[in-house]
């Protein structure tokens, strides 16, 4: 019982810290996951807008440098007057100056004049045209268009004299230092990938290395097929997060893919599990410990507790609850020691009661078997003592009683046992004591009980009478003994004799006493014995009533 | 009075807009100074006209798609029979420049004017034109100090300013003592002698730098009218604004 109480609590503390423990070893870890995953995802879209930031910027850079030579008042003229050789030479000097790569003149149709790469007068070049009409209208934003494997973004500005006379259109290559660049702050690799037409998409410019680079065009299909515009790539054994973003682009379709290594999000991840294991696990630990410390703490009173109750109710003669502490478990143990103590002692004389009596007995009985000594039963009752209840009245009655207690434990050894069963009698307990000793012992008892004894009303004479059984020369068992004893009590009174009268045993026929004994057995149960008050006297006397009927008389 | 009404409408390929051209002809019995002109050359020039005898008064009203006047419009009347040579010298008329704009921004003049652009700005101006009719420029200069220029071939000048690139100008040279320009109404009247007549119209908005709209018709002595209506294809070229007004 203790024992489950002990686990009981030890299991409860466990439980709570590997519950809490675990839960917010979880909870912190799921928030950190998403925390991670949260930053790259920001990550992503800070690289996003530096991407659409950075082509704005360039086309606004861009356009300012045309500006310059679409303002140009010779450039003008040579427009207006369509001066070809002028046009020509403007195109090529401005273009090495600002580093385009290709530098046009167009009519207001978007008819290419003149150009520094003869290719686009070409008809494959027809999509290049195209965007070069629709990168006229500045309000369209950047104008990327891939031509003949490079991606070119394209401004175009117009020739005014004052009015429109042509529209002048340079492209700048995108190379892999704009992306760089965009790393180089955000931290994330950048792609610039432009659709053919009706053709594979192509791998213009990008920060990757060309291992990875290749392994990504292989995938190009796959991630700018609509639905599919953010996840995991994998890359050469990479595992990359990855965003793919439109750039509006006058209707050819451009795309900027944003790329951060999974690492990103994992690492830390890791690096936090590994530290969790470090914290938690030395924190579970300690908190192990202290459980049990605390569990140990709880279930030690309660294990004093059913230890005193233990004792409480065994047969330990004289044997105390030890109560050291003034707390609520020494409030119990008291009032279990108090509750217990009326049960087997006699309030009055302060002797153990009938109860407790039938317990010693029997272990006395026990040791006197298992050491093969002898034990001697006396049984004890004060002659007149009922005149004097009736005549001097019963707290003159208790006084002797209580007296007589006294006077009996003083002349005996500590060893032995004085219990008063009920009324005027009492018995007594000699281990080790043969029947020549015990006859001694009453003999010694005798005059001592006989002394007057000093009362309020003047001293008091009480005789005492007794009647002694000898384990194992009368009897084996603890009824037996009690009721000879008993009964030779009785034998004395009825010989009006004060001295003492044991049987001797070869007159004690064994069939008879065990016959007597299985009617007592019949008659009424072992709680006879314990169950019975201790006033009770007319239950107790009965069956011993019977021993005397079943007893060969004068033997 | 008899009134005979025609209404033609071409339609123009280019497409988008349109302006609605009515010309209604009507004959005078006495002539008319018609002083419905805004600046001084102009007034001269039809002062000039009233000396002839016995012209035909042409009204000539230009709307939008919308229905909406349009100012501007040069309307000019080409004699079949030719212009017949006059000896008088024409007038020199002013093209000023007043707050970093041409003032007019649309002027016609007779073939053989001579114009001259005073600058009313306290900064300084430079006039240029890239145009076949006539090519020229003045350097950047203040005050009336620039040169007058010849006008001397008929078409579109183009006039700009290499320092102010939204300020332009369009002078339309017209080889004809017949022409005006519509009114805030939209509204032009043309006094001219009867005889045959091809009747041009020209504006910024329409056709600058190409061949403006020709019409065929009679101005008589009799008292017969005709009305003509046109739709011409409108360009989306309004004059530059100096960007403080944007």
């Amino acid at each position: 019982m203790t024992q489950s109480f002990h686990s009981r609590v030890l299991l409860v503390f466990v439980g709570l810290i590997v519950l809490t423990l675990a839960g917010t070893t979880a909870g912190m870890y799921v928030a950190a996951r998403r925390t991670a995953h949260g930053l790259a995802n920001q990550q992503l879209q800070i690289t996003e807008r530096m991407v659409l930031d950075t082509l704005g910027a360039r086309d606004h850079e861009y356009r300012t440098s045309l500006q310059a030579l679409a303002g140009d008042f010779a450039f003008r003229e040579a427009v207006s007057t369509h001066d070809a050789a002028t046009i020509a030479s403007a195109l090529a000097n401005h273009g090495a100056r600002v580093g385009a790569d290709v530098a046009v003149l167009m009519d207001n149709a978007g008819r290419i004049l003149a150009s520094t790469d003869s290719s686009l007068q070409t008809p494959a070049a027809a999509p290049v045209v195209r965007l070069l009409a629709a990168a006229c209208d500045q309000a369209a934003g950047p104008v990327i268009a891939g031509f003949s494997g490079k991606l070119m973004q394209l401004v175009v500005v117009p020739v005014r004299a004052p009015d429109t006379v042509g529209w002048v259109g340079m492209g700048f290559v995108m190379r892999d230092f704009v992306a760089d660049q965009i790393k180089a702050i955000s931290g994330t690799d950048v792609s610039f990938v432009a659709e053919r037409n009706g053709g594979m998409p192509m791998l213009a410019a990008s920060t990757l290395p060309q291992s990875q680079r290749d392994a990504l065009e292989r995938q190009l299909q796959a991630l700018l097929a609509p639905g599919a515009a953010a996840g995991i790539t994998g890359l050469e054994g990479e595992d990359y997060l990855t965003k793919v973003i439109a750039v509006g682009n006058g209707g050819q379709a451009f795309f900027a893919i944003l790329q951060l290594p999974e690492q990103i999000v994992s690492a830390p991840l890791q690096a936090l599990r590994h530290d969790l294991v470090w914290w938690a696990g030395p924190f579970a630990i300690l908190s192990l410990i202290a459980a049990m410390l605390g569990a140990r703490f709880l279930a030690e009173p309660v294990q004093a507790l059913a230890t005193a109750a233990r004792n409480l109710t065994g047969s330990n003669r004289g044997e105390d609850v030890a109560v050291q502490k003034a707390d609520d478990v020494s409030t119990i143990a008291g009032a279990l020691h108090t509750l217990t103590h009326r049960t087997q002692y006699d309030p009055l004389t302060g002797l153990p009661n009938r109860t407790l009596f039938a317990e010693w007995l029997s272990s006395s009985i026990s040791r006197a078997e298992r050491e093969h000594t002898p034990l001697a039963v006396v049984f004890v009752d004060l002659e007149g003592f009922r005149s004097i209840n009736d005549h001097l009245g019963r707290a003159m009655g208790d006084l002797v009683l209580r007296k007589t207690a006294q006077r009996l434990l003083r002349c005996l050894r500590p060893t032995d046992v004085v219990a008063r069963l009920g009324a005027d009698e009492f018995v007594l307990i000699l281990d080790g004591v043969s029947q020549v000793g015990a006859l001694q012992i009453v003999e010694r008892l005798m005059p001592v009980i006989a002394k007057p004894m000093e009362s309020p009303g003047g001293p008091i004479r009480v005789s005492m009478r007794a009647g002694v059984a000898v384990y194992p020369d009368h009897a084996r068992d603890r009824e037996s003994l009690l009721h000879l004893a008993d009964a030779a009590k009785h034998e004395s009174k009825n010989r009006k004799q004060t001295t003492v009268v044991a049987r001797p045993p070869a007159v004690d026929p064994t069939p008879t006493v065990s016959v007597s004994v299985s009617s007592i057995r019949a008659v009424s149960s072992t709680d006879t014995w314990s169950g019975v008050p201790w006033e009770g006297d007319d239950l107790s006397t009965q069956p011993m009533k019977k021993i005397d009927i079943d007893t060969p008389e004068g033997a | 009075m008899m009134r005979r009404n025609r209404q033609i409408v071409l339609n123009n390929a280019q497409g988008a807009g349109a302006f609605r051209v009515s010309i209604g002809v009507e004959s005078v019995r006495e002539i008319e100074l018609h002083v419905s002109v805004r600046w001084w050359g102009a007034a001269v020039a039809c002062a000039a006209f009233a000396c002839g005898a016995g012209a035909a008064q042409v009204n000539v009203m230009i709307e939008d798609a919308g229905a909406a006047p349009v100012h501007d419009a040069v309307v000019a009347l080409l004699p079949a029979a030719g212009v017949p040579p006059s000896s008088t010298p024409k007038p020199p008329v002013a093209l000023d420049q007043v707050k970093k704009q041409f003032v007019p921004h649309v002027l016609a003049i007779e073939v053989g004017t001579t114009l001259y652009f005073p600058n009313s700005d306290n900064i300084r101006h430079q006039v240029y034109s890239f145009s076949e009719a006539k090519r020229f420029e003045l350097k950047l200069y203040s005050g009336k100090s620039a040169a007058p220029v010849l006008f001397d071939q008929p078409g579109v000048v183009v006039l700009g300013c290499n320092i102010h690139d939204w300020m332009s100008a369009y002078v339309y040279v017209v080889p004809t003592p017949y022409f005006a320009m519509t009114d805030k109404d939209g509204h032009a009247v043309i006094k001219a002698p009867p005889g045959k007549y091809t009747v041009k119209i020209w504006h910024p908005r329409y056709a600058h730098g190409r061949d403006a709209v020709s019409l065929q018709f009679e101005v008589a002595h009799d008292t017969e009218s005709l009305q003509q209506t046109l739709t011409l294809a409108a360009e989306d070229d309004s004059p530059g604004v100096p960007p403080e007004h944007q």
